[in-house]
C-alpha cells in the first residue's frame, strides 16, 4: 500500500517561505514519494503555548490533529514546529480521551524534513551539486529537543561541490525564541548580532539552517547590518543543487 | 553596574537591567570568556569519564529519589547528625535562618566570622544581617572575596567575580593593603592568601553551606578548590553550617556520583581539590576540629516545589552554574542583570518560585527556550519547561480577578486563536495581512521601524508575506512522482526513535 | 521554626502524614524506620565493577595526581623512602617542618628523618595551633588514596592533627601502596565497614586531590590560594610486583 505522506507547512512557510515547502515538495517527489497538503492545518500553537496561553495554543492545535489524523507520515521543514508536537501535545491535549488519542498517534508520525529523508526514506545523496561555500546553524529546538544533529549534515555531505566552514559557536542559540524577540529585543538582538558577526567570519556565501524561525532572524540581523550572506533552508539548497545537478 | 541610555533607569525589570549590561562590552567579554573556557573544559572532562549520559541519568534518579522522599532522608539526616553532636535548627525562610546565626554568634560574643563561599547565604542575607550587629564578617573564597571588597554581590553561582578584570582586582586589593601589588595573579592571590590567613586564625566563628548532607551518617559535605571551607570549619571553635533542606543524599554511594559528576560541570574539573565530610564537632580523642557545629535548614520556599508535579524536580540543582555557563542569554547580560541572587537559567526558574510574588515574575520571559541549559544539566532538569510553565502561571496569575485590569498580551493571543483555529478565517487574515504590507514592502522585506514589532524592526529587516501563500500555490502544482530511490519508500532501518 | 511542624509540612507537600510519636518527641525526630524503596544506589554498574590490579591502581594514582600538578615517587622498601623524603626535605630546605605524630611515625619508621630535620609531631595534643600556624612543610600520612583521581584521603584522628596537612606552603604525604584504591565508592565502602556511627567514623574526613587552586581572577589558574601550593606524595610500594 502506497504511504501518504503530509506536508507539515507551519505557518511561517506559508505565509511567508513557500519555496522552502515547494522546494521539499519536489525533492521528496524525486524520492517516489507524492506529498498532500490538508488545508485544514494552521499552526502548531507554539507561540502562545511558550508564552504560557496553553488554552489558547490548544485551540490552534487542534488544527493539526484533525489535518493529520489520515496520514502515515507527517513532515515539516521545521524542527521546532515538529518538536512542538512530540514534546508537548500528549500533554497539550490531556483533558479529552479522543485528542489525546489523536496527539498520540500524531507523535511518532511527525518528523522533521531532514529527519524523514535520512531515516524514513534512506535518502543522503540526492544527486545535488552546489558549488558554494556554506555554513550550517543548528536551530536549538531541532538539534536538543528532536535529536535532528547529524541528519542536515549527512544530507550537506552529499552534495558535490559544496564547501562547508563549520560556524564558530554553531550552538548558541540565534536569539530569535519567538516572542522573545519581541519582548526582550535587546537582549535578542545581542545574540542574533553575535550569530551574524561568527557567520560573515566564516567567509560563507551561504548561511543553511532547518528552520525558517532562526533563519528569518539571522537572515533579518545580517541584511539590517549589510552583510551579503545568502539565507537559505536546506531544502532550498539541495533543491537548487538537484537542478544544477542535472542541467 | 552603571550604565547609561534611556533604559537604564528601568532597574524593576530584566529587559530594563540588561540594557546596562549590554552596554558594558567589558562586562559581556569577560563572561564570554570565561564562560566560553568553562564549556570546553566541561566537554573535555566529560568526554574524558566516558558514558556521561548514564551518568547524568544516574544523578538525575538519584536527586529525584532523594527529594520526592525528602521527609525520609531529611529526618535521617537531622537524627544522624544530631547523633554526632550537631545542634540542628529549623527556619523556615530567610528571616528566621539569619536569626538562628545570629543567636549563635551572639551567645559565642563572637566579632569576627570567617565564611567560605555559600548561596544560601546570599538567599538570607546573613552578611548585612550580622554587621548590623556589629560583628566583621569575611568572606574567603577568593572571588566572594573580591565581591565584597567591591561591595558587590556575585555575579555567578561558581565564579562570583566572573565579571571583573585584574585590573579592578588590583585597584580593590591596593586600596585593602595599602601597597600597589601590580595585576600578576601570583601577586594578587598571595596577597590575599596572607591577609586571609590572619582571618582563619582569629576568627571565632567560622561558615559554610553545604552541598550535600549524609542521610546514613548526618555527615555535611564541602567542596572547594582553594580549602577554604576547610580552614574555616577546621580552625574557629564553633562551625555554622547553612544548608538548603533539599541538599540531601541519602548514602555515601550516591556522593559518589556527585563527586563526579559536579566539578566536572562546573569547571570541567576531574575532581574537587578539596572535599570535606564533617559528622558532627571534634570527639573527645581528636586533637583539632571545632568543639560546637551547628546545622541550620533552611526552607525558604523550597517546600513550596515539593508535591508540584511541574516543579518539584527544580529541587534536583546541584548548584554546579553548568546551565549559566551555556545559557547564551546569560552570556550576554552578565549575573546582575538578573537582579537576583541565583542568575541565569536556575535563577529564571528558582528566583519567582521560592520568592513568589511580582518582582521577579519577569525573569521567566528571559529565555529564548532554546535548551541549552536543560542540555547542560547533570541532573538534567527540564529547566526550559519550567520555564513556559512559569509563564503560564503568571498569565493565570494575570487572568484572575484582581489581576491586571487590561492584559494586552492575552487579548493578542485569544485574538490569535480565534483567527488560527479556523483555516478559514486564518486564510482571510493573511489575505488581509498581504494588502495592508503592501505600502510597506520592498524587494520582500520590510524595513519600516515602527507599530508593534519595532523589537524586531528596530535591529533587523523583517520577511515580507509572498505574495502567494503555499496553500495557495499547491493546489497548482503538478507533481512529478519518480520511482522511489534508494530503499522503495519503506521506513529505513536507522530511524533511532 | 519548630522542628515537628517543618517535617509535617514536608511530609505532608508529599502527600504523606508524619508519623505522629515522631512528631511528638521532644527530643527530636528521631531516625525513622523503614528504608524508601530504591532500584539502585550509588555509581552505575560499570563504574563499580571495575577490578584494577595493584600495579594499575598504583600507576593510575601517580599519573592522576601528577596532572592536578602534584608529584608522586614511588620507593620499593621504606629504607629508600626514606632517603627521598631526606632529600625533598633538604631541597625544601624549610626553616619549619611539622608533622603527624603518634602511630603515623612508628609505622612508616620516620623518627630518625624527623629528628634530623627537627620535625615538630602533633602527638595527641589538643589545639596546638601554635607552631603549626607557621610551618612551610607539612609531613602526614593518609588513611586511603584514589586511583581515578589522584586523591589522598586524611582522616581527623588523634595524632593527626587537620592542619598538617592544611596551613603549609608544602604539603608531603606518605603513604603504602596498599593504602591505595580504584575509585571514592570503594573508599566509603572500607569506611563504612568500620561503622558510620560517630564513635568509628571520625568528625573530618578530607579527601585532598593536588595542590589548592583558584581561577577566580580572570579565569588564570594559580595555585597555593588557602592551601597548600605543593602536594607530594611519597609512596612506599609494599605490595611489589605485579
Ligand atoms: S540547574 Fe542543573 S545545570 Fe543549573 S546549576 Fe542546577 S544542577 Fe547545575
Amino acid at each position: 500500500m502506497r504511504m501518504r505522506v503530509a506536508l507539515f507547512v507551519t505557518c511561517l512557510v506559508d505565509n511567508f517561505y513557500p519555496r522552502v515547502a515547494e522546494s521539499m515538495v519536489r525533492i521528496l517527489n524525486s524520492c517516489g514519494v507524492e506529498v498532500e497538503f490538508p488545508p485544514e492545518q494552521t499552526c502548531c500553537g507554539q507561540p502562545a503555548f511558550n508564552s504560557g496561553y496553553a488554552q489558547q495554543a490548544r485551540v490552534v492545535g487542534r488544527t493539526l490533529l484533525e489535518a493529520f489524523a489520515d496520514f502515515d507520515y507527517v513532515v515539516s521543514p521545521s524542527g521546532s514546529c515538529a518538536g512542538m508536537v512530540h514534546h508537548h501535545y500528549p500533554s497539550l491535549f490531556d483533558a479529552d480521551p479522543d485528542e489525546t488519542r489523536s496527539a498520540r498517534e500524531l507523535v511518532p508520525k511527525t518528523y522533521e524534513f531532514s529527519q524523514f529523508l535520512v531515516h524514513v526514506l534512506g535518502v543522503t545523496d540526492l544527486g545535488a551539486f552546489f558549488p558554494h561555500r556554506v555554513t550550517y546553524h543548528p536551530s536549538c529546538h531541532g538539534s536538543r529537543l528532536l535529536g535532528v544533529k547529524e541528519e542536515p549534515l549527512q544530507l550537506l555531505a552529499g552534495v558535490r561541490g559544496l564547501d562547508l566552514v563549520p560556524l564558530p559557536h554553531a550552538e548558541d542559540c540565534c536569539g530569535f525564541g519567538g516572542a522573545f524577540a519581541v519582548k526582550m529585543p535587546e537582549i535578542s538582538t545581542a545574540m542574533a548580532t553575535e550569530k551574524a558577526d561568527w557567520v560573515t567570519e566564516t567567509g560563507a556565501e551561504v548561511l543553511v539552517g532547518t528552520d525558517m524561525g532562526c533563519l528569518m532572524n539571522i537572515g533579518g540581523r545580517l541584511r539590517h547590518m549589510g552583510r551579503s550572506v545568502r539565507v537559505m533552508h536546506l531544502a532550498e539548497l539541495l533543491h537548487e543543487g538537484m537542478e544544477q545537478g542535472r542541467g | 553596574m552603571t550604565g547609561v541610555g534611556a533604559g537604564a533607569k528601568d532597574t524593576t525589570t530584566i529587559s530594563g537591567r540588561s540594557h546596562a549590561a549590554l552596554a558594558d562590552d567589558f562586562l559581556r567579554a569577560a563572561v564570554r570568556f570565561t564562560t566560553d573556557r568553562l564549556k570546553d573544559r566541561k566537554r573535555g572532562a566529560t568526554e574524558e569519564l566516558g558514558r556521561w549520559e548514564e551518568w547524568r541519568e544516574r544523578g538525575r534518579a538519584i536527586r529525584s529519589h532523594t527529594v520526592a522522599n525528602l521527609d525520609h532522608y531529611l529526618r535521617q539526616f537531622v537524627a544522624n547528625a544530631r547523633a554526632a553532636g550537631a545542634a540542628v535548627h529549623f527556619a523556615a525562610d530567610a528571616q528566621e535562618a539569619s536569626a538562628a546565626v545570629l543567636g549563635i554568634v551572639q551567645e559565642k560574643q563572637a566579632t569576627l566570622v570567617a565564611k567560605s563561599k555559600s548561596m544560601v547565604s546570599e538567599e538570607i542575607h546573613i552578611n548585612s544581617r550580622l554587621e548590623e550587629h556589629g560583628v566583621r564578617v569575611v568572606e574567603t573564597d577568593l572571588g566572594e572575596y573580591i565581591i565584597q571588597l567591591a561591595h558587590e554581590t556575585p555575579s555567578h553561582i561558581i565564579i562570583p567575580a566572573i565579571h571583573k578584570t585584574r585590573e579592578q582586582i588590583k585597584d580593590l586589593f591596593t586600596h585593602d593593603g595599602g601597597q600597589d601589588l601590580g595585576t600578576d595573579t601570583k601577586a594578587l592571590v598571595a596577597f590575599a592568601r596572607s591577609k586571609l590567613r590572619e582571618t582563619f586564625l582569629a576568627a571565632d566563628i567560622g561558615m559554610t553551606g553545604c552541598n550535600f548532607g549524609i542521610a546514613e551518617s548526618g555527615s555535611v559535605v564541602l567542596f572547594t578548590n582553594e580549602g577554604n571551607a576547610d580552614m574555616v570549619s577546621a580552625l574557629p571553635k564553633t562551625h555554622i553550617v547553612v544548608m538548603g533542606m533539599e541538599r540531601v543524599l541519602p548514602t555515601f554511594a550516591d556522593l559518589e556520583v556527585m563527586a563526579n559528576l559536579l566539578p566536572r560541570s562546573a569547571t570541567g574539573q576531574k575532581v574537587i581539590t578539596y572535599m570535606s565530610v564533617i559528622t558532627g564537632p571534634r570527639r573527645a580523642r581528636e586533637v583539632s576540629g571545632p568543639t560546637e557545629l551547628h546545622i541550620v535548614i533552611l526552607d525558604n520556599g523550597r517546600s513550596s516545589q515539593l508535591g508540584d508535579a511541574e516543579f518539584q524536580d527544580v529541587l534536583n540543582c546541584i548548584r554546579c552554574g553548568a546551565c549559566l555557563n551555556v545559557c547564551p542569554v546569560y552570556r550576554h547580560v552578565g549575573g546582575h542583570a538578573y537582579g537576583s541572587v541565583y542568575p541565569g537559567p536556575i535563577g529564571a526558574v528558582l528566583t519567582p518560585l521560592l520568592l513568589q510574588g511580582e518582582e521577579f515574575a519577569d525573569l521567566p520571559n528571559a529565555s529564548s527556550l532554546c535548551g541549552a541549559c536543560y542540555e547542560a544539566c547533570p541532573v538534567k532538569i527540564p529547566l526550559h519547561d519550567m520555564l513556559v510553565a512559569l509563564r503560564r502561571r503568571a498569565a493565570q496569575r494575570k487572568a484572575k480577578p484582581g489581576g491586571v485590569r487590561v492584559d494586552r498580551e492575552r487579548v493578542a493571543w485569544s485574538g490569535y486563536a480565534t483567527l488560527f483555529a479556523k483555516p478559514g478565517r486564518y486564510r482571510l487574515v493573511t489575505r488581509v495581512a498581504r494588502i495592508v504590507q503592501a505600502p510597506l514592502a520592498r524587494d520582500g522585506y520590510i524595513e519600516s521601524t515602527f507599530g508593534p514589532l519595532v523589537g524586531w524592526t528596530g535591529s533587523r529587516h523583517a520577511p515580507a508575506l509572498a505574495p502567494e501563500p503555499f496553500r495557495d500555490r499547491f493546489s497548482r502544482m503538478k507533481q512529478d512522482v519518480k520511482v522511489a530511490r534508494q530503499n522503495d519508500g519503506k521506513a529505513a532501518e536507522s530511524d533511532p526513535r | 521554626m519548630n522542628e515537628q511542624a517543618f517535617f509535617q509540612n514536608i511530609a505532608r507537600r508529599l502527600g504523606r502524614e508524619f508519623p505522629a510519636d515522631a512528631a511528638a518527641s521532644p527530643a527530636g525526630v528521631g531516625l525513622p524506620a523503614e528504608e524508601p524503596e530504591r532500584a539502585f544506589v550509588g555509581a552505575p554498574d560499570f563504574w563499580t565493577a571495575r577490578q584494577w590490579g595493584h600495579r594499575e591502581r598504583l600507576e593510575n594514582f601517580t599519573l592522576e595526581l601528577g596532572r592536578l600538578g602534584g608529584s608522586a615517587r614511588v620507593y620499593a622498601t621504606l629504607a629508600a623512602l626514606h632517603g627521598g623524603l631526606e632529600t625533598l626535605l633538604q631541597e625544601l630546605s624549610a626553616p619549619l617542618v611539622c608533622g603527624w605524630g603518634g602511630e603515623f611515625i612508628a609505622d612508616m619508621q620516620l623518627q630518625n628523618v624527623f629528628d634530623s630535620f627537627a620535625v615538630v609531631p602533633w602527638d595527641d595534643e589538643p589545639d596546638m595551633a601554635e607552631p603549626f600556624t607557621r610551618a612551610d612543610v607539612g609531613v602526614t600520612g593518609c588513611d586511603f588514596a584514589i586511583a581515578d583521581t589522584g586523591t589522598v584521603v586524611l582522616l581527623n584522628e588523634s595524632g593527626q592533627g587537620r592542619l598538617v596537612s592544611l596551613l603549609p606552603t608544602v604539603h608531603i604525604v606518605v603513604l603504602r601502596a596498599s593504602r591505595i584504591r580504584t575509585s571514592m565508592g570503594e573508599v566509603w565502602r572500607e569506611i563504612a565497614l568500620r561503622g558510620l556511627d560517630p564513635v568509628h567514623l571520625p568528625s573530618t574526613v578530607i579527601f585532598i586531590s593536588g595542590p589548592s587552586r583558584s581561577s577566580d581572577i580572570e579565569n588564570d589558574l594559580t595555585i597555593g590560594v588557602h592551601g597548600p601550593a605543593a602536594v607530594h606524595a611519597l609512596i612506599w610500594d609494599d605490595v611489589g610486583l605485579p
